[in-house]
């Protein structure tokens, strides 16, 4: 992935080889555990493949990315395949993710080769603030009650419903 | 007796269910040289001369070049040399497992035979396949028919990751 902090949007990267030759008709269904989210779209970019063919779509509603027309023709049993997907938000906080499932799959739903990759527990990491200041509204000394305004700027993105604690 | 009947599964037979059953766990995908063991508790007899034939799925085109070889394991005679592989039918004919003297089958009995050098599926999509039971009396009549017994299903390999 791009960058390990909660929240970001970025790319993963799969590295990955399959006990059975890769042919043509087989597609790959890629899950990922429910706090990482797969963005909605029909057509998720993938860099690194060799055959351009390719389709991705990146189904958010179930989590998961399908690439079909993998391969032009048969590849053997073995061979490693490095692909980048964009569009997958990190989690917002650290939790047992559970993991990522990779299916190889026909066009029937049968199932050829199937995998499953653990995160390790400490690769998200929480962002950090870049900058932060207070302001009062009204510096009378004394004064009560006065509002004050805080300026917090983070250095990455903050997910929806997320809080703050000072 | 009512023809044609079907093949059941007779639990008395404990170890024995009807079916098909992958030897040595070589029940992944794709795997070549494997042994499938078939076992059949026939509803209604098999006269002398009976013939039984074992239909493919359609999704599995049968390699009529390359006939799996046939054992059998108890109550019938089957041997290579009397197999007739249809390509029309999809089915593999077995013509010879129950001769005289001692190839009458009744009701009830159990059959064994073991087809070997099975290459498995390449996924885990279920195959069905449909067990025949003939008799041969000049003409040929249909015996006994299964009807979902015989499926199989296979494990997946592994994607490193």
């Amino acid at each position: 992935m791009d960058r390990e902090i909660y929240s970001t949007i970025g790319s993963y990267q799969f590295k990955w080889s399959a006990e059975h030759d890769v042919t043509p008709e087989y597609l790959l269904r890629i899950t990922m555990p429910s706090g990482v989210t797969v963005q909605q779209k029909t057509g998720c970019s993938v860099i690194g493949f060799i055959y351009t063919g390719y389709k991705c779509n990146s189904d958010g509603a179930n989590n998961q990315i399908v690439i079909t027309n993998l391969v032009a023709s048969t590849v053997t049993a073995g061979t490693v395949f490095i692909f980048t997907v964009d569009s997958i938000t990190n989690p917002s906080e650290f939790i047992d993710l559970g993991v990522v499932k990779m299916e190889l799959l026909t066009n029937s739903g049968g199932r050829v080769d199937v995998g499953d990759f653990t995160f390790a527990k400490n690769l998200f990491q929480p962002s950090s603030i870049s900058s932060f200041s207070i302001s009062p509204l009204d510096t009378t000394a004394g004064n009560y009650p006065v509002s004050y305004v805080f300026f917090i700027k983070t250095k990455a993105r903050v997910a929806k419903g997320a809080s703050i604690n000072i | 007796m009512k023809l044609p009947g079907k093949f059941k599964n007779i639990t008395e037979t404990k170890g024995e269910e009807a079916g098909i059953q992958i030897l040595d766990g070589k029940t992944m995908v794709a795997l070549t040289g494997v042994t499938y063991r078939w076992t059949l508790h026939l509803a209604n007899p098999i006269p002398w001369k009976g013939k039984l034939y074992v239909t493919f799925p359609i999704t599995w085109k049968l390699d009529c070049t390359n006939i799996p070889k046939i054992i059998c394991q108890r109550g019938c005679t089957f041997s290579d040399d009397y197999v007739q592989c249809d390509p029309a039918s999809n089915s593999l004919q077995y013509l010879n497992g129950f001769e005289p003297p001692f190839g009458f089958r009744y009701a009830g009995d159990v059959v064994i035979f073991d087809m070997l050098g099975m290459t498995n599926r390449p996924t885990t999509d279920t195959q069905s396949f449909t067990v025949t039971s003939y008799a041969t009396n000049g003409n040929i009549f249909k015996i006994d028919e299964s009807v979902d017994l015989y499926s199989l299903s296979y494990t997946t390999g592994l994607i490193t990751i």
